[in-house]
Protein backbone atom coordinates (compact mmCIF):
# COMPACT_ATOMS: atom_id res chain seq x y z
CA UNK A 1 0.00 0.00 0.00
CA UNK A 2 1.47 3.38 -1.00
CA UNK A 3 1.47 6.37 1.36
CA UNK A 4 -1.17 8.01 -0.86
CA UNK A 5 -3.45 4.95 -0.70
CA UNK A 6 -3.05 4.82 3.05
CA UNK A 7 -3.94 8.47 3.45
CA UNK A 8 -7.03 8.01 1.27
CA UNK A 9 -8.04 4.99 3.36
CA UNK A 10 -7.58 6.86 6.65
CA UNK A 11 -9.44 9.97 5.50
CA UNK A 12 -12.32 8.07 3.88
CA UNK A 13 -14.45 7.66 7.07
CA UNK A 14 -14.42 11.44 7.50
CA UNK A 15 -16.37 12.08 4.35
CA UNK A 16 -19.43 9.86 4.73
CA UNK A 17 -21.89 8.67 7.34
CA UNK A 18 -23.26 5.18 6.97
CA UNK A 19 -26.77 4.23 8.06
CA UNK A 20 -25.32 1.70 10.45
CA UNK A 21 -23.28 4.43 12.12
CA UNK A 22 -26.34 6.67 12.54
CA UNK A 23 -28.28 3.77 14.02
CA UNK A 24 -25.47 2.96 16.44
CA UNK A 25 -25.19 6.58 17.53
CA UNK A 26 -28.96 6.82 17.97
CA UNK A 27 -28.92 3.77 20.20
CA UNK A 28 -26.12 5.20 22.33
CA UNK A 29 -27.92 8.52 22.57
CA UNK A 30 -31.07 6.75 23.75
CA UNK A 31 -29.10 5.11 26.58
CA UNK A 32 -27.57 8.47 27.50
CA UNK A 33 -31.02 10.12 27.58
CA UNK A 34 -32.33 7.24 29.74
CA UNK A 35 -29.44 7.78 32.17
CA UNK A 36 -30.01 11.53 32.20
CA UNK A 37 -33.66 11.00 33.14
CA UNK A 38 -32.62 8.62 35.93
CA UNK A 39 -30.16 11.23 37.16
CA UNK A 40 -32.90 13.86 37.07
CA UNK A 41 -34.95 11.63 39.32
CA UNK A 42 -31.96 11.41 41.70
CA UNK A 43 -31.51 15.17 41.59
CA UNK A 44 -35.15 15.77 42.52
CA UNK A 45 -35.60 13.02 45.13
CA UNK A 46 -32.02 12.88 46.43
CA UNK A 47 -29.61 10.02 46.97
CA UNK A 48 -32.40 8.02 48.60
CA UNK A 49 -33.18 6.64 45.13
CA UNK A 50 -29.75 4.96 45.12
CA UNK A 51 -28.69 1.94 47.13
CA UNK A 52 -26.25 4.04 49.15
CA UNK A 53 -26.93 4.27 52.86
CA UNK A 54 -25.21 4.33 56.24
CA UNK A 55 -22.46 3.09 56.43
CA UNK A 56 -22.13 2.43 52.67
CA UNK A 57 -21.63 6.02 51.53
CA UNK A 58 -19.95 5.12 48.25
CA UNK A 59 -21.31 2.76 45.63
CA UNK A 60 -21.35 2.17 41.91
CA UNK A 61 -20.70 5.84 41.06
CA UNK A 62 -17.36 5.83 42.86
CA UNK A 63 -16.58 2.43 41.30
CA UNK A 64 -17.18 4.08 37.92
CA UNK A 65 -14.97 7.01 38.87
CA UNK A 66 -12.01 4.75 39.65
CA UNK A 67 -12.72 2.59 36.62
CA UNK A 68 -12.92 5.47 34.12
CA UNK A 69 -9.79 7.12 35.46
CA UNK A 70 -8.07 3.73 35.17
CA UNK A 71 -9.32 3.27 31.63
CA UNK A 72 -7.86 6.66 30.83
CA UNK A 73 -4.37 5.35 31.53
CA UNK A 74 -4.44 3.45 28.24
CA UNK A 75 -3.61 6.50 26.15
CA UNK A 76 -0.92 7.79 28.42
CA UNK A 77 0.68 4.38 28.62
CA UNK A 78 0.62 3.64 24.88
CA UNK A 79 1.40 7.14 23.79
CA UNK A 80 3.65 8.64 26.43
CA UNK A 81 5.43 5.70 28.04
CA UNK A 82 5.95 3.73 24.83
CA UNK A 83 7.08 6.95 23.12
CA UNK A 84 9.74 7.37 25.81
CA UNK A 85 11.09 3.84 25.36
CA UNK A 86 11.14 4.34 21.58
CA UNK A 87 8.64 1.58 20.70
CA UNK A 88 7.73 2.59 17.15
CA UNK A 89 4.99 -0.03 16.83
CA UNK A 90 2.81 2.16 19.07
CA UNK A 91 2.40 4.75 16.28
CA UNK A 92 -0.78 3.43 14.62
CA UNK A 93 -2.38 2.71 18.02
CA UNK A 94 -1.42 5.94 19.74
CA UNK A 95 -4.40 8.09 18.80
CA UNK A 96 -6.98 5.36 19.35
CA UNK A 97 -5.54 4.95 22.86
CA UNK A 98 -5.25 8.69 23.54
CA UNK A 99 -8.87 9.16 22.52
CA UNK A 100 -9.89 6.62 25.19
CA UNK A 101 -7.96 8.75 27.70
CA UNK A 102 -9.46 12.04 26.65
CA UNK A 103 -13.04 10.76 26.59
CA UNK A 104 -12.79 8.61 29.75
CA UNK A 105 -11.54 11.25 32.17
CA UNK A 106 -14.63 13.49 31.85
CA UNK A 107 -16.84 10.53 32.75
CA UNK A 108 -14.58 9.75 35.71
CA UNK A 109 -14.90 13.33 36.91
CA UNK A 110 -18.65 13.35 36.14
CA UNK A 111 -19.08 10.21 38.27
CA UNK A 112 -17.90 12.20 41.29
CA UNK A 113 -20.42 14.96 40.57
CA UNK A 114 -23.17 12.38 40.06
CA UNK A 115 -22.28 10.86 43.43
CA UNK A 116 -22.90 14.18 45.16
CA UNK A 117 -26.36 14.53 46.61
CA UNK A 118 -26.14 18.30 46.23
CA UNK A 119 -24.26 18.89 43.03
CA UNK A 120 -24.86 22.63 43.38
CA UNK A 121 -22.36 22.58 46.23
CA UNK A 122 -19.49 21.47 43.97
CA UNK A 123 -17.88 24.90 44.00
CA UNK A 124 -17.52 24.60 47.76
CA UNK A 125 -14.46 22.52 46.94
CA UNK A 126 -12.84 25.70 45.67
CA UNK A 127 -14.29 28.07 48.26
CA UNK A 128 -13.76 25.97 51.38
CA UNK A 129 -11.49 23.07 50.34
CA UNK A 130 -8.61 22.35 52.69
CA UNK A 131 -5.46 20.94 51.18
CA UNK A 132 -5.11 18.35 53.96
CA UNK A 133 -7.98 16.42 52.36
CA UNK A 134 -7.07 13.71 49.82
CA UNK A 135 -10.26 14.70 48.00
CA UNK A 136 -8.61 18.01 47.09
CA UNK A 137 -5.50 16.17 45.91
CA UNK A 138 -7.83 14.29 43.60
CA UNK A 139 -9.33 17.49 42.22
CA UNK A 140 -5.85 18.87 41.48
CA UNK A 141 -4.39 15.70 39.96
CA UNK A 142 -7.43 14.60 37.94
CA UNK A 143 -7.99 18.19 36.75
CA UNK A 144 -4.37 18.51 35.65
CA UNK A 145 -4.48 15.07 34.06
CA UNK A 146 -7.58 15.90 32.02
CA UNK A 147 -6.15 19.23 30.95
CA UNK A 148 -2.73 17.81 30.03
CA UNK A 149 -4.21 14.84 28.18
CA UNK A 150 -6.39 17.11 26.06
CA UNK A 151 -3.39 19.32 25.18
CA UNK A 152 -1.17 16.30 24.42
CA UNK A 153 -3.92 14.80 22.28
CA UNK A 154 -4.64 18.04 20.46
CA UNK A 155 -1.01 18.85 19.71
CA UNK A 156 -0.40 15.40 18.24
CA UNK A 157 -3.58 15.83 16.19
CA UNK A 158 -2.66 19.27 14.83
CA UNK A 159 -0.82 18.26 11.59
CA UNK A 160 -3.59 15.79 10.75
CA UNK A 161 -6.30 18.41 11.25
CA UNK A 162 -4.35 20.59 8.79
CA UNK A 163 -4.23 17.61 6.43
CA UNK A 164 -8.02 17.29 6.69
CA UNK A 165 -8.33 21.03 5.99
CA UNK A 166 -6.14 20.76 2.88
CA UNK A 167 -7.33 17.42 1.48
CA UNK A 168 -11.01 17.21 2.37
CA UNK A 169 -12.49 19.86 0.15
CA UNK A 170 -15.78 18.12 -0.62
CA UNK A 171 -17.02 17.92 2.99
CA UNK A 172 -19.80 20.22 4.25
CA UNK A 173 -18.76 23.84 4.72
CA UNK A 174 -19.09 23.82 8.51
CA UNK A 175 -16.88 20.71 8.74
CA UNK A 176 -14.20 22.33 6.62
CA UNK A 177 -14.48 25.50 8.68
CA UNK A 178 -14.00 23.40 11.84
CA UNK A 179 -10.76 21.96 10.43
CA UNK A 180 -9.62 25.43 9.43
CA UNK A 181 -10.11 26.87 12.91
CA UNK A 182 -8.77 23.85 14.80
CA UNK A 183 -5.63 23.58 12.62
CA UNK A 184 -4.45 26.93 14.07
CA UNK A 185 -2.89 27.84 10.74
CA UNK A 186 -0.60 24.79 10.70
CA UNK A 187 1.53 24.45 7.57
CA UNK A 188 3.95 21.58 7.02
CA UNK A 189 7.47 22.75 7.73
CA UNK A 190 10.47 20.72 8.95
CA UNK A 191 11.18 23.10 11.83
CA UNK A 192 7.58 22.99 12.99
CA UNK A 193 7.58 19.18 13.04
CA UNK A 194 10.83 19.18 14.99
CA UNK A 195 9.38 21.52 17.58
CA UNK A 196 6.19 19.49 17.80
CA UNK A 197 8.17 16.30 18.30
CA UNK A 198 10.28 17.99 20.97
CA UNK A 199 7.22 19.23 22.87
CA UNK A 200 5.47 15.86 22.61
CA UNK A 201 8.65 14.13 23.86
CA UNK A 202 8.90 16.52 26.80
CA UNK A 203 5.22 16.23 27.60
CA UNK A 204 5.51 12.44 27.45
CA UNK A 205 7.92 12.55 30.42
CA UNK A 206 5.50 14.74 32.34
CA UNK A 207 2.49 12.60 31.35
CA UNK A 208 4.31 9.44 32.46
CA UNK A 209 4.82 11.00 35.89
CA UNK A 210 1.26 12.25 35.94
CA UNK A 211 -0.12 8.80 35.23
CA UNK A 212 1.65 7.46 38.32
CA UNK A 213 0.57 10.39 40.46
CA UNK A 214 -3.07 10.41 39.36
CA UNK A 215 -3.94 6.83 40.08
CA UNK A 216 -1.93 6.80 43.27
CA UNK A 217 -3.84 9.85 44.45
CA UNK A 218 -7.11 8.19 43.44
CA UNK A 219 -6.14 5.25 45.66
CA UNK A 220 -5.25 7.59 48.53
CA UNK A 221 -8.86 8.72 48.76
CA UNK A 222 -9.34 5.25 50.21
CA UNK A 223 -5.84 4.49 51.51
CA UNK A 224 -5.56 7.55 53.77
CA UNK A 225 -8.48 6.35 55.88
CA UNK A 226 -8.11 3.69 58.55
CA UNK A 227 -10.67 1.39 56.98
CA UNK A 228 -9.93 -2.34 56.74
CA UNK A 229 -8.76 -3.31 53.27
CA UNK A 230 -7.92 0.27 52.37
CA UNK A 231 -5.20 1.43 54.75
CA UNK A 232 -2.30 -0.22 53.00
CA UNK A 233 0.71 1.23 51.20
CA UNK A 234 0.28 -1.24 48.35
CA UNK A 235 -3.02 0.35 47.30
CA UNK A 236 -1.38 3.09 45.17
CA UNK A 237 0.81 0.82 43.01
CA UNK A 238 -1.99 -1.77 42.90
CA UNK A 239 -4.43 0.82 41.53
CA UNK A 240 -1.84 1.97 39.01
CA UNK A 241 -1.12 -1.53 37.70
CA UNK A 242 -4.84 -2.27 37.49
CA UNK A 243 -5.41 0.99 35.61
CA UNK A 244 -2.78 0.32 32.96
CA UNK A 245 -3.98 -3.29 32.78
CA UNK A 246 -7.61 -2.36 32.06
CA UNK A 247 -6.59 0.54 29.80
CA UNK A 248 -4.43 -1.74 27.66
CA UNK A 249 -7.26 -4.28 27.47
CA UNK A 250 -9.57 -1.51 26.25
CA UNK A 251 -7.03 -0.48 23.58
CA UNK A 252 -7.07 -4.03 22.19
CA UNK A 253 -10.87 -3.93 21.91
CA UNK A 254 -10.82 -0.46 20.31
CA UNK A 255 -8.13 -1.53 17.82
CA UNK A 256 -10.16 -4.55 16.73
CA UNK A 257 -13.39 -2.56 16.32
CA UNK A 258 -11.66 0.22 14.34
CA UNK A 259 -9.84 -2.33 12.20
CA UNK A 260 -13.13 -3.96 11.25
CA UNK A 261 -15.20 -0.79 10.89
CA UNK A 262 -12.70 1.19 8.79
CA UNK A 263 -11.02 -1.70 6.93
CA UNK A 264 -7.65 -1.05 8.53
CA UNK A 265 -6.37 -4.61 8.14
CA UNK A 266 -3.13 -3.43 6.57
CA UNK A 267 -2.53 -0.71 9.14
CA UNK A 268 -3.45 -2.51 12.37
CA UNK A 269 -1.94 -5.92 11.79
CA UNK A 270 -1.75 -9.08 13.86
CA UNK A 271 1.78 -7.95 14.72
CA UNK A 272 0.36 -4.98 16.67
CA UNK A 273 -2.04 -7.23 18.55
CA UNK A 274 0.86 -9.51 19.38
CA UNK A 275 2.86 -6.65 20.88
CA UNK A 276 -0.14 -5.81 23.03
CA UNK A 277 -0.56 -9.48 23.91
CA UNK A 278 3.00 -9.69 25.22
CA UNK A 279 2.56 -6.53 27.27
CA UNK A 280 -0.72 -7.82 28.66
CA UNK A 281 0.84 -11.13 29.70
CA UNK A 282 3.24 -9.07 31.81
CA UNK A 283 0.43 -6.98 33.31
CA UNK A 284 -1.65 -10.07 34.10
CA UNK A 285 1.23 -11.55 36.07
CA UNK A 286 2.04 -8.29 37.84
CA UNK A 287 -1.64 -7.95 38.77
CA UNK A 288 -1.58 -11.47 40.25
CA UNK A 289 1.58 -10.64 42.18
CA UNK A 290 -0.10 -7.61 43.77
CA UNK A 291 -3.23 -9.64 44.60
CA UNK A 292 -1.20 -12.33 46.35
CA UNK A 293 1.01 -9.79 48.16
CA UNK A 294 -2.05 -7.85 49.34
CA UNK A 295 -4.23 -10.70 50.56
CA UNK A 296 -1.44 -12.90 51.96
CA UNK A 297 -0.16 -10.02 54.09
CA UNK A 298 -3.67 -9.30 55.37
CA UNK A 299 -4.26 -12.98 56.10
CA UNK A 300 -1.03 -13.33 58.10
CA UNK A 301 -1.93 -10.28 60.19
CA UNK A 302 -5.30 -11.82 61.26
CA UNK A 303 -6.50 -8.44 62.46
CA UNK A 304 -10.18 -8.79 63.38
CA UNK A 305 -11.60 -5.96 61.27
CA UNK A 306 -9.38 -6.79 58.30
CA UNK A 307 -10.41 -10.45 58.42
CA UNK A 308 -14.12 -9.57 58.40
CA UNK A 309 -13.65 -7.89 55.03
CA UNK A 310 -11.24 -10.60 53.87
CA UNK A 311 -13.69 -13.46 54.48
CA UNK A 312 -16.58 -11.47 53.05
CA UNK A 313 -14.66 -11.45 49.78
CA UNK A 314 -13.27 -14.96 49.82
CA UNK A 315 -16.24 -16.96 51.10
CA UNK A 316 -18.98 -14.53 52.14
CA UNK A 317 -21.43 -12.17 50.48
CA UNK A 318 -18.95 -11.08 47.82
CA UNK A 319 -17.46 -14.49 47.03
CA UNK A 320 -19.14 -14.81 43.61
CA UNK A 321 -17.98 -11.41 42.28
CA UNK A 322 -14.57 -11.94 43.91
CA UNK A 323 -13.87 -15.26 42.20
CA UNK A 324 -15.46 -13.99 38.99
CA UNK A 325 -13.05 -11.05 39.15
CA UNK A 326 -10.11 -13.40 39.67
CA UNK A 327 -11.18 -15.58 36.75
CA UNK A 328 -11.84 -12.64 34.41
CA UNK A 329 -8.69 -10.69 35.28
CA UNK A 330 -6.27 -13.57 35.51
CA UNK A 331 -7.31 -17.06 34.37
CA UNK A 332 -9.31 -16.22 31.21
CA UNK A 333 -6.92 -13.63 29.73
CA UNK A 334 -3.78 -15.59 30.54
CA UNK A 335 -5.11 -18.76 28.91
CA UNK A 336 -6.17 -16.75 25.84
CA UNK A 337 -2.85 -14.90 25.60
CA UNK A 338 -0.87 -18.12 25.78
CA UNK A 339 -3.03 -20.08 23.33
CA UNK A 340 -5.57 -18.71 20.82
CA UNK A 341 -4.59 -15.04 21.27
CA UNK A 342 -1.39 -15.51 19.28
CA UNK A 343 -3.25 -15.86 16.02
CA UNK A 344 -6.79 -14.65 16.66
CA UNK A 345 -7.87 -11.04 17.04
CA UNK A 346 -11.35 -12.21 18.08
CA UNK A 347 -9.86 -14.02 21.08
CA UNK A 348 -7.77 -10.97 21.94
CA UNK A 349 -10.97 -8.92 22.02
CA UNK A 350 -12.52 -11.52 24.33
CA UNK A 351 -9.51 -11.20 26.63
CA UNK A 352 -9.67 -7.37 26.54
CA UNK A 353 -13.36 -7.41 27.47
CA UNK A 354 -12.77 -10.03 30.15
CA UNK A 355 -10.05 -7.88 31.75
CA UNK A 356 -12.28 -4.82 31.77
CA UNK A 357 -15.31 -6.55 33.28
CA UNK A 358 -12.95 -8.10 35.82
CA UNK A 359 -11.34 -4.76 36.63
CA UNK A 360 -14.73 -3.09 37.11
CA UNK A 361 -15.57 -5.87 39.58
CA UNK A 362 -12.20 -5.37 41.26
CA UNK A 363 -13.00 -1.68 41.83
CA UNK A 364 -16.39 -2.68 43.23
CA UNK A 365 -14.73 -5.18 45.56
CA UNK A 366 -12.23 -2.62 46.81
CA UNK A 367 -14.93 -0.11 47.68
CA UNK A 368 -18.14 -1.84 48.76
CA UNK A 369 -17.10 -4.74 51.07
CA UNK A 370 -14.98 -2.39 53.21
CA UNK A 371 -17.89 0.01 53.62
CA UNK A 372 -20.30 -2.76 54.60
CA UNK A 373 -17.80 -3.86 57.28
CA UNK A 374 -16.23 -0.57 58.43
CA UNK A 375 -13.78 -0.53 61.31
CA UNK A 376 -15.83 1.53 63.76
CA UNK A 377 -19.17 -0.11 63.13
CA UNK A 378 -17.97 -3.70 62.97
CA UNK A 379 -19.72 -4.74 66.16
CA UNK A 380 -22.71 -2.47 65.88
CA UNK A 381 -23.96 -2.92 62.40
CA UNK A 382 -23.31 -4.76 59.21
CA UNK A 383 -24.04 -2.61 56.21
CA UNK A 384 -25.58 -3.82 53.00
CA UNK A 385 -25.58 -2.33 49.55
CA UNK A 386 -27.54 -3.19 46.44
CA UNK A 387 -27.33 -0.76 43.53
CA UNK A 388 -30.73 0.44 42.28
CA UNK A 389 -31.96 0.83 38.71
CA UNK A 390 -31.11 4.53 38.89
CA UNK A 391 -27.45 3.73 39.50
CA UNK A 392 -27.38 1.13 36.73
CA UNK A 393 -29.10 3.50 34.29
CA UNK A 394 -26.61 6.28 35.05
CA UNK A 395 -23.73 3.81 34.75
CA UNK A 396 -25.00 2.58 31.38
CA UNK A 397 -25.35 6.21 30.27
CA UNK A 398 -21.72 6.95 31.21
CA UNK A 399 -20.45 3.99 29.17
CA UNK A 400 -22.75 4.86 26.26
CA UNK A 401 -21.63 8.49 26.46
CA UNK A 402 -17.99 7.43 26.27
CA UNK A 403 -18.69 5.26 23.22
CA UNK A 404 -20.74 8.05 21.64
CA UNK A 405 -17.96 10.63 21.94
CA UNK A 406 -15.37 8.14 20.76
CA UNK A 407 -17.41 7.17 17.70
CA UNK A 408 -18.16 10.83 16.97
CA UNK A 409 -14.44 11.58 17.05
CA UNK A 410 -13.67 8.79 14.57
CA UNK A 411 -16.30 10.27 12.23
CA UNK A 412 -14.54 13.64 12.00
CA UNK A 413 -10.84 13.00 12.69
CA UNK A 414 -8.38 10.35 11.47
CA UNK A 415 -8.08 7.77 14.22
CA UNK A 416 -4.70 6.58 12.93
CA UNK A 417 -2.01 9.28 13.07
CA UNK A 418 -1.09 10.04 9.45
CA UNK A 419 1.81 12.42 10.03
CA UNK A 420 3.58 10.14 12.48
CA UNK A 421 3.65 7.44 9.80
CA UNK A 422 4.71 9.76 7.00
CA UNK A 423 8.15 9.04 5.58
CA UNK A 424 8.57 12.70 4.72
CA UNK A 425 8.09 13.76 8.34
CA UNK A 426 10.34 10.92 9.48
CA UNK A 427 13.04 12.30 7.20
CA UNK A 428 12.67 15.80 8.75
CA UNK A 429 13.02 14.43 12.24
CA UNK A 430 15.88 12.14 11.30
CA UNK A 431 17.68 15.08 9.72
CA UNK A 432 17.25 17.06 12.92
CA UNK A 433 18.69 14.23 15.02
CA UNK A 434 21.82 14.17 12.87
CA UNK B 1 1.02 31.37 59.81
CA UNK B 2 2.36 27.83 60.33
CA UNK B 3 2.46 25.17 57.59
CA UNK B 4 -0.22 23.28 59.45
CA UNK B 5 -2.47 26.36 59.39
CA UNK B 6 -1.91 26.79 55.65
CA UNK B 7 -2.96 23.23 54.99
CA UNK B 8 -6.03 23.39 57.17
CA UNK B 9 -7.33 26.80 56.14
CA UNK B 10 -10.61 26.50 54.20
CA UNK B 11 -10.23 27.71 50.62
CA UNK B 12 -6.49 27.04 50.37
CA UNK B 13 -7.25 23.81 48.48
CA UNK B 14 -9.23 25.76 45.90
CA UNK B 15 -6.49 28.37 45.51
CA UNK B 16 -3.84 25.67 44.97
CA UNK B 17 -6.07 23.86 42.44
CA UNK B 18 -6.73 27.01 40.44
CA UNK B 19 -3.05 28.02 40.60
CA UNK B 20 -1.89 24.63 39.30
CA UNK B 21 -4.41 24.63 36.44
CA UNK B 22 -3.70 28.24 35.44
CA UNK B 23 0.05 27.57 35.57
CA UNK B 24 -0.39 24.56 33.29
CA UNK B 25 -2.57 26.62 30.93
CA UNK B 26 0.13 29.29 30.63
CA UNK B 27 2.82 26.69 29.93
CA UNK B 28 0.73 24.85 27.33
CA UNK B 29 -0.22 28.05 25.59
CA UNK B 30 3.44 29.03 25.41
CA UNK B 31 4.44 25.63 24.03
CA UNK B 32 1.71 25.70 21.36
CA UNK B 33 2.75 29.18 20.30
CA UNK B 34 6.41 28.09 20.13
CA UNK B 35 5.53 25.10 17.92
CA UNK B 36 3.45 27.20 15.55
CA UNK B 37 6.21 29.79 15.22
CA UNK B 38 8.60 27.10 13.94
CA UNK B 39 9.66 27.82 10.36
CA UNK B 40 7.66 31.02 10.11
CA UNK B 41 9.64 33.80 8.61
CA UNK B 42 6.83 36.31 8.36
CA UNK B 43 4.93 37.81 11.25
CA UNK B 44 2.68 35.12 12.75
CA UNK B 45 -1.02 35.77 12.03
CA UNK B 46 -2.03 35.89 15.70
CA UNK B 47 0.30 38.79 16.23
CA UNK B 48 -1.44 40.63 13.44
CA UNK B 49 -4.92 39.62 14.50
CA UNK B 50 -4.48 39.09 18.25
CA UNK B 51 -6.07 35.67 18.00
CA UNK B 52 -4.27 32.38 17.38
CA UNK B 53 -6.36 31.40 14.36
CA UNK B 54 -5.70 31.75 10.68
Amino acid sequence: MTAQDEETLLLAPLTRTSRRFVLFMGLLLAVVVGGALAYLRQLIDGLVVTGMNRPVYWGVYIVNFVFFIGLAHSGTFISAILRLVGADWRKPLARAAEAITVFSIPFGAASILIDLGRVDRTLNVFFYGRFMSPLIWDVVSVGLYLFSSVVFFYLSLLPDIARCRDRLTDVPRWQHQMYRVLALGWQDHPERYRRLEKVLGGMAVFMAMLVVIVHTVVSWVFGMTLQPGWHTAILGPFFLVGAIFSGSGAVVVAMAVLRRAFHLEEVLTLKHFNYMRKLLIGFTLVWLYFMVAEYLTTFYGQEVEEMLVFWEKFTGTYAIPFWAMFTLCFAVPLVIFLTKGKRSIGWMVAAGLSINVGMWLERYLVIVPTLTRPRLLSELAMGTYTPTWVEWAVTAACFAGLLFLYALFTRFFPIIPIWERSEEVEAYLHEAEE
Amino acid sequence: MTISEVFTTPGIGGIITVAVLLGAAAIYLGLTRWILQGGREEEPPWERMGWPFE
